[in-house]
């Protein structure tokens, strides 16, 4: 294990702590579980960097479960595209564009997200976009399980199966939780992969925590030219990191003591329970 | 065939030929751009019939600089696809264009699933959207060139089913952001008894209201509405002053239509004239002859004339 890898994620978690403990309450729950599959698309990935920032001349990502917001806006201030000053305004401010929910305008933010359901489409008609101009980006999307109760993301399937979209990949946090519960006691999803499959979709399924795992299905998938869609499931786990919280239904929005962030926020922690990388 | 749909394809066609970068999204609806995927098949995307998504389509393909137009049965893209309206395209000022079809009793038999009686109440909530309606083939005409070509910003387009359309007009004036396109004269100027605003084809019964007005000796003057949202300030000030009635014609129900977003605009005026408003009944619609339908609702000419009379006379606002 690359331990800057480990450190950039680790990062990540102390800035989504220390940014709940400020705020007293955030998404923190669904925002650590997809520090991994951030880290890895921001490092290596999708082409972005300072200059082509603000352009949408390429690789694009939508963050459909926009309650993690969070943790995209902790990886966008670690890799410096978002300035500090900023990053410091969620949950601050008596008004600030730095929400709960991704808006445009903020820097390296390619979709306005929120309303659950949404992203799938916006991220299809992107797809759609390149392919009718010619364009060889990529489209990452990433969404929540719980979010595939949205009959919207179903209706995107057959649309990216007909249009071939190569340039497609959605990646699903798997963490087995929506807001109020079980994904598989409340609005069962499973057998996902096999429903993906169906309808003709690629699917693949990874470690969502396993750094290398995660970086070698992405790379993959970002190069593939076989005229398939593609889901990445990545098997997660909800509030990854800390250990109070971890799959635990009330992590969804939560806020944290003082005392268990102090634990985390110690310069020692490299990613919170031991367990991880 | 003659009718407002077929002045969309047509109009598209131009626009692609102009270099505009126009994408047209069905959601099985292509027999709204035949022309297009006759001709430029590569710029058709077929969603299936899923409105969410073929809006939240439109979004991304907006984001990405192209033009998108989507169009099918109003009811379907202004209810079922609200949100994605307001989310995904209004709040970011998005150059999209729905053209909702089939809008006031035009689908006919089809009945109340079919009929966009709500969709104008529906949209007017939101900012930054343009809500218009084109009265003929030739108008249509020149407000797809204008507000799908030439206007940068989501657009509501109102128009009817296939076939049966008037055409009222070889010649249209040129089209000014949120302004009624003037029949009677040139400009409109005053005074006069009674001003007329219809929408959409009831333009057909504001002429024959007004040949009826004026054989009695009155002083009418007609306008084709074209907008709904914006509407011009000025313009409304001109026309407040210059009259002592307003009457409004729509294929839309009489709550939260034209007459409505009208009425909501005459805040804060010095001087408010007396006011009709006419449209659907606020009932989800019926099943039937479009002409029948319209009877069955007062949106006739002779209904019409008989209440602006009364009203004229006595100082009675009737219902």
């Amino acid at each position: 294990m690359n331990p800057d890898k480990t450190c950039f994620a680790a990062s990540v978690r102390k800035r989504i702590i220390e940014a709940t403990l400020h705020a007293g309450v955030s998404h923190i729950g669904g925002s650590l579980s997809v520090v991994e599959v951030l880290r890895c698309l921001f490092n290596g990935i999708l082409g972005i960097d300072a200059k082509n920032l603000w352009s949408r001349e390429r690789d694009q990502l939508v963050l459909s479960k926009g309650h993690a917001a969070l943790a995209l806006y902790a990886v966008l201030v670690e890799k410096g595209f978002l300035p500090e000053e900023l990053f410091q305004e969620y949950g601050q401010k008596e008004e600030t564009v730095m929400g709960i929910h991704p808006e445009l305008g903020i820097p390296g933010i390619d979709a306005a997200t929120g309303s659950l359901g949404h992203g799938l489409p916006i991220g299809v008609g992107f797809a759609l976009s390149f392919r009718m101009k010619n364009q060889p980006f990529h489209v990452f999307v990433l969404a929540g399980d719980g979010e595939f109760n949205e009959g919207s993301n179903w209706e995107c399937l057959p649309i990216a199966l007909h249009y071939r979209l190569d340039n497609l990949t959605l990646i699903v946090d798997r963490n087995r939780l929506q807001l109020s519960g079980f994904t598989e006691e409340m609005h069962p999803l499973e057998p996902l992969g096999e429903k993906f499959s169906a309808f003709g979709w690629d699917v693949k399924e990874v470690d969502g925590h396993n750094m290398e795992a995660v970086g070698e299905v992405l790379r993959e998938a970002k190069n593939r030219k076989n005229g398939l869609p593609l889901v990445v499931i990545a098997q997660t786990v909800k509030g990854r990191g800390v250990v109070e919280i971890e799959n635990k239904v009330d992590s969804h929005y939560c806020g944290i003591s003082p005392e268990v962030a102090r634990k985390y926020l110690d310069v020692s922690f490299q990613g919170g329970s031991g367990v991880i990388p | 065939m003659s009718d407002r749909r077929a002045a969309l394809q047509e109009g598209l066609v131009r626009l692609i030929e102009e270099g505009k970068e126009i994408v047209c999204v069905s959601v099985d609806s292509a027999s709204r751009f035949k022309k297009v995927k006759d001709r430029y098949p590569q710029r058709i995307i077929e969603c299936g019939i899923c409105e969410q998504a073929g809006m939240g389509i439109c979004a991304g393909l907006a984001l990405q600089g192209l033009i998108p137009v989507i169009s099918g049965y109003a009811t379907f893209l202004t209810m079922r696809a609200f949100e994605q309206v307001r989310t995904d395209i209004c709040r970011w000022f998005l150059n999209v264009k729905i053209c909702g079809t089939d809008t006031g009793f035009s689908a006919q038999y089809a009945g109340f699933t079919h009929q966009a009686l709500e969709d104008i109440a529906i949209l007017s909530t939101l900012e930054n959207i343009v809500i218009c309606e084109p009265c003929d083939y030739e108008d249509t005409l020149l407000m797809s060139q204008y507000l799908l070509g030439d206007f940068h910003g989501p657009v509501y387009m109102r128009l009817g089913a296939r076939g049966g359309e008037e055409n009222f007009f070889e010649r249209h004036r040129e089209i000014q952001m949120g302004c009624f396109e003037p029949l009677s004269a040139e400009t409109f100027s005053g005074p006069v008894d009674v001003v007329i605003i219809a929408l959409g084809q009831l333009v057909g019964v504001g002429m024959e209201v007004v040949e009826r007005l004026e054989k009695r000796g009155y002083r009418v003057f007609l306008f084709n509405a074209r907008f709904v949202k914006p509407l011009s300030v000025e313009m409304l000030q001109k026309i407040t002053c210059a009259t002592s009635l307003i009457v409004t014609l729509e294929e839309h129900s009489k709550v939260g239509g034209l007459g409505d977003v009208l009425w909501r605009s005459f805040q804060g005026f010095d001087r408010v004239p007396r006011f009709l408003k006419f449209g659907a009944l606020n009932n989800f619609g019926f099943s039937g002859k479009r002409v029948a339908l319209l009877e069955k609702c007062g949106l006739h000419a002779q209904r019409v004339e008989e209440l602006i009379v009364r009203t004229l006379n006595n100082g009675l606002e009737v219902r």
